[in-house]
C-alpha cells in the first residue's frame, strides 16, 4: 500500500473522471488518454463516498479524520485506521494526489 | 459510517449501468478529451460490431462526420445510447441504421452525437480499423466499401429467407 501522509492536502487527481450514478460513485481513471470503463471501473461504498467528498485539497488528512470521528462517534484511532486504508489503495491507483506537492511541482 | 470505506474494481461484465449511466460516464470521459473504452452488446451493427466486443469510441469534437462513420448518438426519441452507422450526412442531421438491421434510425441531429468508434476489439485482438482521424479519406473509402458489401450480404440474406418461408 502507498505510504500515506497524514498532513498532506489530498484531491482527486485531474486523470480521474467521477460520476454519481443510481445512487454510487462511480471512478473512471483516465491512463493513456483512454477511460476504460472494461477494465478500470471502479466503484466506492457509503462511507468512502463520505471520505472522498472531503478530499477537496485545503484540508489535512488529520483534521479530516478528527471531523468524520466528531461526526459519526467513531474514536480517533478506528476512523484513522479507515481513512488510511481507503486512502492508500487511492494513492495506490494514482486516483488522488498531494495538492500542494503538485502546485509545487508544476 | 457503519462499514469501512472500500474501492470496488469492477469489471464491466459485473456491471450493469443503464444507457444513460453510460452516456454520463462516456460524455464526462470525452470532456477530458480521452477516449472511452467499453463493451458493446447488441447485434444490429454485427458482424461489423458483435456482441460483447470491446470498442473505443473517440470524441466527436475531434472530426466531422461523413457516411460510412459508425456513430455512437443518443436517440432523440428514447433517449438510449446507439451505436450505428451513418448513411447519409446532412448539414444538421444525419440517416443512422444498424450493419443488421433493415430499417433506419431516421434523422438524427448532428448535435445528438457522443462519438465515432475508433477501435474494435474482439477476443482479445484489435479488429482492422483505419482511423479515420489520421487517414479520413482512405479510412471512409474503405468504410463506404465495407459497407457496401455489409449491405448487400444483409439483403442477399433477407431474400434468401424470404425465399424459403414460401
Amino acid at each position: 500500500m502507498s505510504d500515506v501522509n497524514m498532513e498532506a492536502w489530498y484531491t482527486p487527481s485531474g486523470d480521474v473522471v467521477t460520476r454519481e450514478i443510481e445512487g454510487e460513485l462511480i471512478i473512471v481513471p483516465i491512463t493513456a488518454g483512454v477511460g476504460d470503463m472494461d477494465d478500470q471501473l471502479f466503484s466506492v461504498n457509503e462511507s468512502g463516498k463520505i471520505i472522498w467528498d472531503t478530499l477537496d485539497g485545503k484540508t489535512s488528512l488529520t483534521l479530516i479524520v478528527q471531523s468524520l470521528a466528531d461526526r459519526y462517534s467513531i474514536s480517533g484511532e478506528e476512523m484513522e485506521k479507515d481513512v488510511r486504508g481507503f486512502v492508500g489503495e487511492l494513492l495506490r491507483r494514482k486516483m488522488i494526489i498531494d495538492a500542494r506537492t503538485s502546485r509545487t511541482s508544476s | 459510517m457503519r462499514e469501512p470505506p472500500e474501492l470496488h474494481h469492477k469489471k464491466d461484465a459485473e456491471i450493469s449501468l443503464s444507457g444513460t449511466a453510460v452516456i454520463a460516464l462516456l460524455s464526462a470521459v470525452h470532456e477530458k478529451g480521452a477516449d472511452f473504452r467499453f463493451r458493446a452488446s447488441g447485434a444490429s451493427m454485427s458482424p461489423t460490431i458483435r456482441n460483447g466486443d470491446i470498442i473505443t469510441l473517440s470524441p466527436p469534437k475531434r472530426f466531422k462526420p461523413a457516411s460510412g462513420d459508425i456513430l455512437a448518438f443518443r436517440h432523440p426519441e428514447t433517449g438510449k445510447l446507439i451505436i450505428h452507422r451513418a448513411i447519409t450526412v446532412s448539414s444538421d442531421t444525419f440517416l443512422a441504421k444498424g450493419d443488421n438491421s433493415l430499417d433506419p434510425d431516421g434523422h438524427i441531429p448532428l448535435s445528438n452525437i457522443l462519438g465515432v468508434v475508433t477501435r474494435v476489439e474482439r477476443n482479445g485482438f484489435s479488429l482492422f480499423w483505419p482511423d479515420i482521424r489520421r487517414f479520413s479519406g482512405a479510412a471512409r473509402i474503405y468504410f463506404r466499401i465495407q459497407h457496401g458489401f455489409l449491405n448487400l450480404i444483409t439483403r442477399i440474406y433477407s431474400v434468401y429467407k424470404a425465399v424459403r418461408r414460401h
